[in-house]
């Protein structure tokens, strides 16, 4: 069984935060925080410490792209979940090389979101 | 949902991990050789004329053997022959799995049926959540033509280079699939919208739950968009052609705004094009 994880949800759509918050806590995980953009994402990051954030790409100000970049410069070991509609072969290509763990496309399948926070937990304390 | 990069599906499912994705990514994409390479190593041209071609391509948008053999580099029979080797080096993304070991024969014939029915059952997902409403075959045409729209400047994007001398447009007999599409820029399209639209859009296809919140419910639509655009976008062009600008909210026109009980706009953009999707409550 994997533990909670404590999770920043990181889109600029209300109702997708809403979906996913939901979710998260159907299998047992805590929104610890949430961002609608990629400043803000990096505000909740500092003060939170999360132990896994979910991603959006297309956002205003500071897009997903630059906040994952960013991300793992002030942690290099920050656990970034890319979760995008966004399903180009470049775009995913790009964030795995980058240093996201893992890609999920929008919508969400349960199942994969599930399968990826468990491979996340077990490398979490 | 959905029309995944068969990649991304097998990485969703847990089937194959990062580090394996991306090495058959790099293997598959040293398989994709272009004509101009596969001439240049077979001595049928020369770098320097297979630079030439690629520069005329570029002006033109014609294809690389019609161009070698009007610019008299080759003649119809090498071409043919390069288009077969083309076909033979190429690689697919599984045949690479199955190289490498990834996967077995058998998974990746299981795996490419079941990706396969995937596909069409996100089909079917996306119709059910749109024809439960009373409008639904009006509101699958207008999705369908928003997202031939989108790809199709997307692909004008991907198909005039910088070094184009010629500016391509839309001709306007494409946009005219409905009354409500406007030309010129912005290009504004016309959406029903009624408080069972959003609802039934968001609950079917968003899973989310809304009770009489008009922000939730718009946003919902904006997200619901920008999925079924971001998807189908990344199946259809090319990598770095995709880019979406996040969909906003905007007010309608005060004078547009009196002829309707409700309605508001929703602003997306590509690289090149504005689009304002309005939505109106008749």
């Amino acid at each position: 069984m994997s533990s909670s994880l404590r999770v920043l949800v990181v889109d600029d759509s209300l109702s997708m935060r809403l979906v996913i918050k939901q979710l998260l806590l159907n299998i047992g995980h805590e929104v610890v925080a949430e961002a609608k953009d990629g400043l803000e994402a990096l505000k909740q990051y500092m003060e939170h410490k999360p132990d896994v954030v979910l991603l959006d790409l297309v956002m205003p100000k500071f897009d997903g792209k630059k906040t994952l970049k960013k991300l793992l410069q002030v942690d290099e070991n920050a656990a970034v979940v890319i979760c995008s509609s966004l399903g180009a072969e470049g775009d995913i290509e790009f964030c795995l090389r980058a240093g996201a763990k893992f890609y999920l496309q929008k919508p969400y399948e349960v199942e994969s979101i599930k399968r990826a926070l468990n491979s996340l937990s077990e490398t979490v304390e | 949902m959905s029309n995944k990069f068969f990649g991304q599906y097998l990485l969703e499912l847990g089937v194959i991990n990062k580090q394996q994705l991306l090495l058959a990514i790099d293997l598959q994409r040293a398989s994709h050789l272009t004509l101009g390479e596969i001439a240049i190593k077979k001595g049928y041209l020369t770098n320097l004329q297979a630079t030439a071609i690629n520069i005329e391509q570029q002006r033109t948008d014609e294809r690389f053997g019609a161009l070698a053999v009007s610019m008299g580099h080759l003649i119809g029979k090498q071409v043919s022959e390069l288009f077969i080797t083309q076909q033979n080096v190429r690689k697919f993304f599984g045949e690479v799995l199955v190289e490498q070991g990834i996967l077995s024969k058998t998974v990746l014939l299981e795996q490419l049926e079941a990706h396969s029915e995937l596909k069409k059952l996100s089909t079917l997902k996306l119709d059910s959540a749109v024809y439960a409403h009373k409008h639904g075959k009006f509101i699958a045409d207008t999705i369908s033509m928003t997202v031939r729209l989108f790809l199709r400047i997307a692909k004008i994007n991907v198909q005039v280079s910088n070094l184009s001398t010629e500016n391509v447009k839309i001709k306007p007999i494409e946009l005219a699939f409905s009354q409500f599409a406007q030309i010129p820029d912005p290009i504004r399209i016309g959406f029903i919208m009624e408080q069972g639209l959003i609802q039934t859009v968001a609950n079917n296809f968003l899973n989310l739950e809304i009770k009489d919140n008009p922000a939730v419910s718009q946003d919902a639509v904006c997200e619901f968009l920008n999925i079924v655009l971001g998807n189908a976008l990344a199946n259809h062009c090319k990598e770095g052609m995709t880019s979406l600008s996040p969909p906003v909210i905007s007010e309608v026109e005060s004078d547009i705004r009196e002829s309707y009980q409700s309605c508001f706009n929703i602003e997306m953009a590509t690289p090149d094009q504005k689009f304002v999707l309005f939505f109106y409550d008749d």
